[in-house]
């Protein structure tokens, strides 16, 4: 394990920003941190970058504790969301800083400028100041900033967050390319899951202070271990044992023991079959044509339900429908407090 | 709110038109000092209530200039306890307008204006302040005379007013200069310039820098010096040696004055008992015959025949010269 | 019914025009015409003609050229002290982390709120010849001329530049330091390669306002320069004592030079820093880091307390007997009788509450009126209003007695009226409290006046019910800065007083003049009184109406 954060506690005050977290990074590996706002995930990524410091726990880089190194001279590269480039620099100046600091040759510094300047495609911009650039342009500047000293971590805050859609793609693209050419560990900070699945290779879920769960980005799609995860992690049709006992106990054959309560099952919109059944127990209440899916919401002895399907559909709001679902495609999950219910 | 709005807004214009609402509204010009322009407005106000008095307080030399600049405008009515030598500059006679002043016939033909432009009830004499406290502390010995203060242990320790804009700084170079004789007394100023730490614009000023033991001697007025030590600073007036500057103050009536019975009223006043014996309180010189001399002005030291220490002034000379000292001083001492 | 359809509309427009034209005519009448006055004044020469012979009749006085040159120096040598040490405290305050900030930033505020003489005042009461500290130590400081009136000034000087650099300060993003600080660069580097290159225009803006402000402001050089004499004493000995008024306007149009490279100065950091505006500035909050936070906190309350101990003195000394012999308490000195008594002092309350009252009045609607223009026009009426802060107080004061002391005109009604100085006061502040006023409207949601307006109300009741409420912070703000700068300003209202007519500021330095230290001290204490009073029930006013705001949130 490359670098690694054990039984990490930190405080702001009364709040409990982090409880107990531990994770870890191996070498090459693209880590997201995700949760939303007030998760504590931020907080972790400042507390590795060295921004913060840790109330318990350590910070550890090829087995040597970080926490009496500083941020200057941890080596690691750090990019956040508001491009935060040095405003008084040139795009150049801006890349070949850290350089400059490591006291290396200026020839050196303006090869691996242009080198860089190639890499983000932003070559004619090497004389132009951060406020002439776009939003987009000045996040690949402060990627390429960041890369420039070969960093040992990438930390990544939310990089994405500020940009527009579309930029917002071609930049993940761009980002996930780059991480994986460089081959540099990397950690990313996001609330958005879509990045996440799009980037990790390990996805960190966080909730409150902990980690709710760890694993692929295929893992926490398809097991999600709680109510939580599996709310946050796209959406879900979540529905009590109770309801599942009543109306469908075909699909209690792969739920774990314990009370009623303590779990609930998990159907993504995905894995809900319907066709159009005039004796069918439930009705359409509405339909979204998203291009290439649909979207359906139904009304159903289960609650209401989402069904996605692939393309456009023929079925017509009010019509009655009969539902299919495999019993593998339906997902115990834990009803942490936490979770939040449709 | 509307109320306080209205109220303001009615305070606003009657503030604008103050001056012209009083029928009785008199300005006066004058170059007394602070505190007894207080204690005689008072009074007179308290003699003459339907008349409205406004005081400008400047410095002599400032005066002058602002009489003159304001020629085209003129806003004064009277002028009230000004330098006599500045007074009989030709060009502010051509200002006046002769006035039979009730009460000034009193005065020796000396002390008023042939032709009843001006006349001069009082007057007042130059002194040194001396801080007796920093005096003892510099160990310095008492400065007796003008040549006193050029040792060289009063290096940065005397202050003066610049005679091109106080009265009184005039009325110390002019004294030095007729009693010493012109070659000698330029000599005499320029040693003492070489201890001089400033020179001022007001001419109490320096008294007033010397009571707070700012400095220890403040060439400054004989009327400072005595409301100094009545209020308890350890201030000694010495009078130079070799004779004492001294100035009258005149009155007169400006001929472009809107108010001219208020004016004449006011000028008579300061001609009656009840004035002079207020002036009394707090001048050096009254040139009324038969007033007697005030409890602070014994009480400082001051002897009751003042002619003995008085420098002999010739106010017409002194007139007549004082452009071209003014200039001269200002040449060679102007910083 | 179409009657009223008709009439509403017309109604608006009446009123947007009225709202417009008297501000307008407010402008025009006592803001630029006075200042073509005394352009044309400089230009015109005693024949009646047109020449430049003011000037150079005003370069050849010798006076002129010495007391040019002691400004010069004097303005330097407080620009470049002021702004060291406004800088120290600036950065103390937004970038280093120690406690008691809060004592730091209410003393910096109270040079602003005292009359601009009290520094040099309570400077003498201190570091006189037999001032408290020469007396304690044994020292023989000298404190009149160059170095006592460079010290007062740049005590008057440190709370602007710590606004104005402080104002830079904030701008500067956390972010870009903790991405400077994780590419290896050290504090020092840090400072040297982001904070200096961001505050250079501020601290360039800082400069020339301090240097202007030293060389216009004669309340300080009046009492302790000595016989050091600068330009703004030489301006006041010409025109107030020998009524040069040639000379007042050559120097008042060459006193405008460096003003307007300022300006301009500050108009290009303005729109540098719009460049640099980001979405979401993360503040900065510096974390604790002894090296640097206690050397630079033991700084801070050094200077600010050299800031307080001068005001207090003179406070102080208003209170004792015979200062500096006997330190009994009393009274006698706030019994003031000379130099016109106290009278000045409720006249000046008078003349600042209406200066507030009017000044707020004529703002709102100046900026009423600018929400239904055209972009371009309301453009070209934001510079003019924008403008008066351009001319330095004593200026304005010499444009105003050139202008109003002329008969040639029925403006001529005014002069030495109490309506006047109120006036002076507002156009000497109107920059400043039309931005804050603007700042207000820009905020204010188009769509509230809209759907206000779509319910029928007209322009009138939608600025009363709808508009002002929402500014109205905005509103208390200026109409107090209005009261409490016109309390104490000294440089612009000292050309207009008159016999029959005193204000408090120059009432302070008759009495000093005249050597009554202790009266003006007493003096400048009631004063201070009014504008702390006033400046807590602001305070009052302020808090009562956010915390009704955001309850009804």
């Amino acid at each position: 394990m490359y670098l690694t954060v054990t039984n990490a506690t930190k405080h702001y005050g009364s709040f409990r920003a982090l409880n107990d977290v531990s994770i870890s990074i191996e070498k090459g590996e693209f880590v997201c941190l995700l949760g939303p706002s007030g998760c504590g995930k931020t907080s972790l990524l400042r507390i590795i970058a060295g921004l913060a410091d840790l109330d318990e726990g350590d910070v550890q880089l090829n087995g040597k504790s970080l926490l009496k190194i500083s941020a200057r001279k941890r080596d690691f590269g750090i990019v956040f969301q508001s491009y935060s480039l040095f405003p008084n620099m040139t795009v150049a100046e801006n890349i070949g800083y850290g350089l400059k600091i490591r006291k290396i040759p200026a020839d050196q510094i303006s090869a691996r400028v242009s080198e860089l300047l190639d890499i983000i495609k932003l070559p004619q911009f090497a004389d132009k100041i951060p406020g002439q650039l776009s939003g987009g342009q000045q996040q690949r500047v402060a990627l390429a900033r960041a890369i420039a000293v070969n960093p040992r971590v990438l930390l990544l805050d939310e990089p994405l967050s500020a940009l527009d859609a579309q930029v917002r793609g071609e930049l993940r693209d761009e980002i996930h390319q780059l991480q994986r050419s460089l081959g540099i560990p990397t950690l990313m900070v996001t609330h958005d899951q879509e990045e996440a699945l799009a980037l990790a290779d390990k996805i960190i879920c966080m909730n409150q202070g902990v980690v709710v769960q760890s694993g692929t980005p295929h893992e926490l799609y398809h097991k999600p271990a709680t109510r939580f995860v599996a709310t946050f992690m796209g959406t879900s049709n979540l529905i009590s044992t109770q309801k599942i006992k009543s109306i469908m106990p075909e699909l209690l054959s792969t739920r774990p023991g314990g009370d009623d309560d303590q779990y609930d099952a998990c159907i993504r919109p995905e894995s809900i079959r319907i066709e159009a059944n005039p004796k069918g127990e439930a009705s359409i209440v509405s339909i979204g044509f998203l291009g290439n899916l649909s979207k359906i919401k139904l009304a159903s002895p289960l609650g209401n339900l989402i069904v996605e399907v692939h393309g456009a559909t023929d079925l017509k709001e009010k019509q009655k429908v009969s539902l299919d679902i495999a019993p593998a495609d339906c997902i115990w999950v834990e009803n942490d407090v936490a979770g939040i219910a449709e | 709110m509307k109320k306080i709005i209205a109220k303001l807004t009615t305070s606003m214009i009657l503030l604008g038109t103050a001056s012209a609402a009083y029928s009785e509204s008199l300005t006066l010009y004058t170059s007394l000092e602070e505190e007894e322009i207080a204690v005689y407005v008072k009074a007179a106000e308290k003699e003459m209530p339907d008349i409205d008095i406004n005081v400008l307080r400047l410095s002599t030399g400032k005066l002058g200039a602002r009489l003159l600049a304001e020629a085209g405008n003129p806003q004064a009515d009277v002028i009230w306890g000004w330098a006599v030598t500045a007074m009989m500059d030709p060009q502010i006679l051509k200002l006046l307008e002769p006035v039979k002043v009730q009460g000034a016939e009193k005065l020796a033909p000396e002390f008023r204006d042939a032709k009843d432009r001006w006349f001069s009830q009082m007057g007042y004499m130059g002194a040194f302040c001396v801080n007796t406290e920093r005096l003892k502390q510099k160990g310095l010995s008492m400065p007796q005379s003008w040549a006193d203060l050029a040792k060289p242990e009063f290096k940065g320790e005397v202050v003066m007013p610049d005679p091109n804009s106080s009265g009184t700084g005039y009325l110390h170079v002019n004294a030095v200069l007729q009693s010493m004789g012109l070659e000698k007394g330029w000599a005499q100023l320029q040693d003492v310039d070489a201890n001089m730490a400033q020179y001022t614009s007001s001419g109490s000023k320096p008294c007033k820098m010397a009571r707070t033991g700012e400095y220890v001697v403040g060439v400054s007025v004989a009327l400072t010096a005595m409301n100094s030590i009545e209020d308890g600073y350890p201030l000694a007036m010495v009078f130079p040696k070799g004779g004492v500057g001294y100035e009258l103050e005149a009155s007169a009536l400006l001929s472009s004055s809107k108010n001219k019975p208020a004016a004449k009223r006011f000028l008579e006043w300061s001609m009656s008992d009840s004035a002079i014996s207020l002036f009394g309180q707090f001048k050096a010189l009254i040139t009324v015959p038969n007033v007697k001399q005030s409890e602070a002005a014994k009480l400082s030291g001051l002897p009751a025949d003042l002619s003995t220490i008085l420098a002999q002034v010739n106010f017409v000379e002194s007139a007549n010269r004082q452009t071209e000292i003014k200039a001269q001083w200002r040449e060679k001492f102007g910083r | 019914m179409s009657s009223v359809f008709t009439r509403r509309p017309d109604g608006d427009k009446l009123l947007t025009i009225a709202c417009l034209v008297i501000p307008l005519i407010g402008l025009t009448l006592f803001f630029l015409y006075p200042m073509f006055t005394v352009f044309m004044r400089s230009i015109t020469l005693a024949d009646g003609g047109l020449g430049l012979q003011n000037y150079t009749d005003t370069l050849a006085s010798s006076g002129f050229w010495r007391a040019t040159r002691h400004s010069m120096l004097m303005g330097f040598t407080t620009m470049i002290i002021s702004v060291f040490l406004g800088f120290i405290i600036a950065h103390g305050l937004h970038r280093c982390s120690f406690r008691g900030k809060w004592i730091i930033r209410s003393i910096i505020i109270m040079p602003l709120l005292a009359p601009s003489l009290i520094q040099a005042l309570g400077l003498i009461f201190l570091l006189g010849r037999n001032g408290v500290i020469n007396r304690v130590f044994g020292l023989e400081l000298d404190i009149y001329g160059f170095w006592g009136l460079t010290l007062a000034n740049t005590l008057y000087a440190i709370p602007q530049v710590v606004m104005i650099i402080g104002a830079s300060l904030v701008l500067l993003d956390a972010r870009v330091y903790e991405a400077a600080e994780m590419m290896g660069a050290k504090p020092t580097r840090q400072f040297r390669d982001l904070t200096l290159p961001a505050i250079f225009f501020a601290l360039l803006n800082a400069g020339f306002v301090v240097f202007i402000v030293t060389i216009t402001d004669f309340g300080n050089a009046a009492v302790i320069a000595g016989d050091y004499s600068v330009l703004a004493t030489e301006i006041y000995t010409q025109v107030v004592g020998l009524r040069n008024f040639n000379m007042g306007a050559v120097v008042g149009i060459m006193l405008l030079l460096p003003t307007v490279v300022s300006y301009y100065i500050e108009r290009k950091a303005m729109a540098r820093q719009k460049g640099q505006l980001n979405t979401n500035i993360q503040p900065f909050v510096p974390s604790f880091m002894a090296s640097r936070d206690i050397p630079m906190a033991g700084v801070c309350f050094f200077i600010v307390g050299m800031i307080l101990a001068v005001i207090a003195i003179v406070i102080y000394a208003s209170f004792v007997k015979l200062w500096p012999y006997n330190f009994d308490f009393t009274l006698k000195h706030f019994d003031i009788t000379t130099a016109g008594g106290y009278s000045s002092l409720w006249i000046t309350i008078g003349i600042s509450l209406a200066a507030a009252v009017g000044g707020t009045l004529l703002i709102f609607m100046l900026n009423l009126g600018l929400l239904r223009l055209p972009a371009a026009i309301s453009q070209t009426i934001q510079v003019l209003a924008a403008m008066p802060a351009a001319v330095p107080g004593i200026v304005l004061g010499l444009a105003y007695i050139l202008t109003f002391n002329s008969t040639s005109t029925p403006l001529y009604m005014l002069y030495g009226t109490a309506t006047l100085i109120a006036v002076i006061n507002f156009y000497h502040y109107h920059t400043q409290a039309f931005l804050t006023v603007m700042t207000g409207f820009r905020q204010f949601p188009k769509a509230l006046e809209e759907a206000s307006g779509s319910l029928g109300a007209g322009l009138g009741s939608t600025a009363i019910n709808v508009i002002a409420p929402f500014v109205s912070p905005m509103l208390v703000a200026v109409f107090f800065f209005l009261f409490m700068r016109s309390m104490v300003t000294l440089s612009a209202v000292v050309f207009l007083t008159t016999p029959q007519l005193n204000v408090a500021a120059v009432t302070i330095m008759r009495l000093d003049d005249a050597g009554l230290t202790s009266q003006a001290a007493a003096f400048s204490t009631c004063v201070m009184a009014v504008v702390a009073l006033a400046l807590g029930i602001m305070k009052l006013i302020l808090s009562i109406q956010s915390k009704r705001s955001t309850g009804s949130a």
